[in-house]
């Protein structure tokens, strides 16, 4: 994780479990709503919640899961004394299956990266109003109503898609309505899946001009190897990269990830590793805030 | 090829002293630290050889019971009139202390300036491949030495000034500390040499325990794992660690 320039406290939190604490791999990021007080509290519990909800509900029902996360994460809230809006974040889950499967569910903003062979996916969530809609608003209709009335209903999806063997990548851009229900992904025998926080859209070079999230992503991802502490390494030399050329970014950054490359699963953001076997041969598709799967096949 | 170095890269330093690795594809971290131990095993050491053996072994354990055991390798040779590797870079899980049962074999003259030279270019070396997989690492040198150098074959003092600086200049290490440690037994001519040799080498700190007794030989190990744990706490800094002061 990296704290932006405007910050003082990281409000992002990233974190990770490998196949030997946990039956399945997981990847998680959550970004604390900048306006909300005690958020890296409630970033923390939502993400161990969601650890938590790895091993007791498929994630291929993500109302189910987003339901049972907010509910516990707020019963802990509570306990604590703080205000439900400590659990105003983003959340970002990737859980491998046993069938070398991984589903990615995205509540609010974010990116997820899917590189399976020959083909890269950058799928980009933003929301035009400058607030995503954070699974915490569902514990209130009078906030969901709010939400509603200030920032309008409306979230951009971005998929770029690019194979190996083209110059030019594929863009494809959607919008709906459903802010509050969760974007879900499929993806089957992927090399790699990472998620990242929206920091990746607040870098800017020297002069102060907006680095493009596709160049910072591709530059997050330009890993020697999967094994090990793929992503610190990345990191550490991303980093050094973005000193030398005097860029900065002011918003935090974490990522997190589920590396294949060996029979065994990876999973890391900047600590731990994890196991499972994947499986050949499958498609990965984008499922519709109603959690249906509109699967767009492989090429 | 000694057992010990079984499963492990062989590497050539650009004065073609050999050594051995772990493959870097066999490591998981993200940073490093390399720790080299050189240690003198001339016919003057036979006095104390069952204690250098043991405060080899007392390094090790210490190294194994530290917080960022996950984070060092170490490398461990021994030198006479040749340069011997009991183990080249490996990770601490690796390393038995029974490895270090009567490692201390017992030879004839002092090849110093080759064990210095051997020492700063296997860590400089490996340190340029570990940054080429994206791995942070820096490194930490020990030699210990009772005699002034005479085996070498000339190679000088000022070879191992040029690998230190090459080291830096490259800035594959994050930091190189190289610590010479004195076993002078009080004898001033020798701390005198040793004095004018870390300087001419180009040696970060120089150490004098005097007399090798078990007591300064347990005092030494302290002091190596000490610094140790330092240089490895400074990783990720972009510095090296302040040298830790050695008290008998």
């Amino acid at each position: 994780m990296e704290i932006g320039s405007t910050h003082r406290v990281c409000q992002d939190y990233a974190l990770t479990s490998p196949e030997s604490y946990h039956q399945y791999p997981t990847a998680i990021i959550c970004d604390g709503c900048s306006d909300s007080e005690n958020v890296d509290v409630g970033a923390r519990i939502l993400a161990h919640i969601a650890m938590l909800s790895a091993n007791v509900i498929p994630h291929s029902q993500p109302l189910v899961v987003g339901d049972f996360i907010i509910q516990q994460a707020d019963r802990v809230i509570q306990m604590l004394g703080l205000d439900r809006t400590a659990l105003d974040a983003t959340l970002l889950i990737a859980v491998a299956q046993d069938t070398g499967r991984v589903t990615i569910n995205m509540w609010g903003d974010g990116v997820a990266v899917i590189r399976s062979a020959g083909r890269t996916e950058i799928i980009h969530v933003n929301f035009p109003s400058g607030a995503p809609a954070y699974l915490s608003y569902g514990l209130s209709k009078s906030r969901t109503e709010g939400y509603a009335n200030e920032f309008g209903l409306k979230r951009v999806v971005t998929i770029i898609r690019k194979y190996d063997t083209e110059q030019t990548p594929s863009v494809l851009e959607r919008q709906d309505t459903e802010v509050f229900k969760p974007l879900a992904w499929t993806t089957c025998a992927p090399e790699y899946v990472l998620l990242a926080s929206d920091g990746v859209n607040s870098f800017e070079d020297e002069h102060s001009v907006a680095i493009d999230y596709h160049q910072i992503v591709r530059e997050l991802t330009a890993f020697k190897s999967l094994t090990g502490e793929f992503i610190r390494r990345r990191m550490n030399f991303f980093n050094r990269k973005m000193r030398k050329e005097n860029n900065s970014h002011y918003d935090d950054l974490s990522i997190a990830g589920i590396s294949f490359e060996q029979p065994r699963a990876e999973t890391e953001t900047a600590q731990l590793d994890g196991g499972v076997q994947p499986v050949a041969g499958c498609s990965s598709g984008m499922a519709g805030a109603d959690g249906q799967i509109c699967g767009d096949g492989p090429r | 090829m000694s057992l010990l170095n079984k499963d492990l890269e062989q590497l050539q330093t650009a004065s073609n002293f050999k050594f051995s690795a772990t493959k870097v594809t066999d490591l998981g971290a993200s940073e490093y630290t390399l720790v080299v131990i050189a240690c003198d095993t001339s016919g003057s050491v036979s006095d104390y050889h069952d204690e250098l053996e043991k405060m080899l072994k007392t390094i090790l354990k210490s190294c194994q019971h530290s917080p960022r055991k996950e984070n060092l390798m170490l490398r461990l040779t021994t030198f006479s009139d040749q340069l011997s590797e009991t183990h080249g870079f490996k990770l601490l899980d690796q390393i038995k202390e029974s490895d270090y049962d009567g490692v201390i074999q017992i030879g004839g003259m002092t090849a110093l300036h080759a064990a210095g030279v051997d020492a700063v270019e296997s860590a400089t070396l490996y340190g340029r491949q570990l940054m080429g997989n994206e791995i942070l690492a820096n490194a930490i040198v020990f030699i210990i030495t009772d005699g002034a150098e005479n085996a070498s074959g000339g190679i000088t003092a000022g070879r191992i000034n040029k690998a230190v600086k090459a080291a830096v200049t490259e800035e594959t290490l994050e930091s190189l500390t190289v610590v010479l440690v004195g076993v002078t037994r009080d004898d001033k001519n020798l701390g005198q040499y040793l004095e004018t040799f870390k300087n001419d080498a180009g040696i970060t700190q120089y150490i004098d325990i005097g007399t090798a007794t078990p007591g300064k030989l347990a005092k030494l190990a302290q002091f190596v794992s000490h610094s140790i744990s330092s240089t490895s706490q400074a990783l990720g800094s972009g510095a090296p660690s302040k040298p830790i002061a050695f008290s008998v």
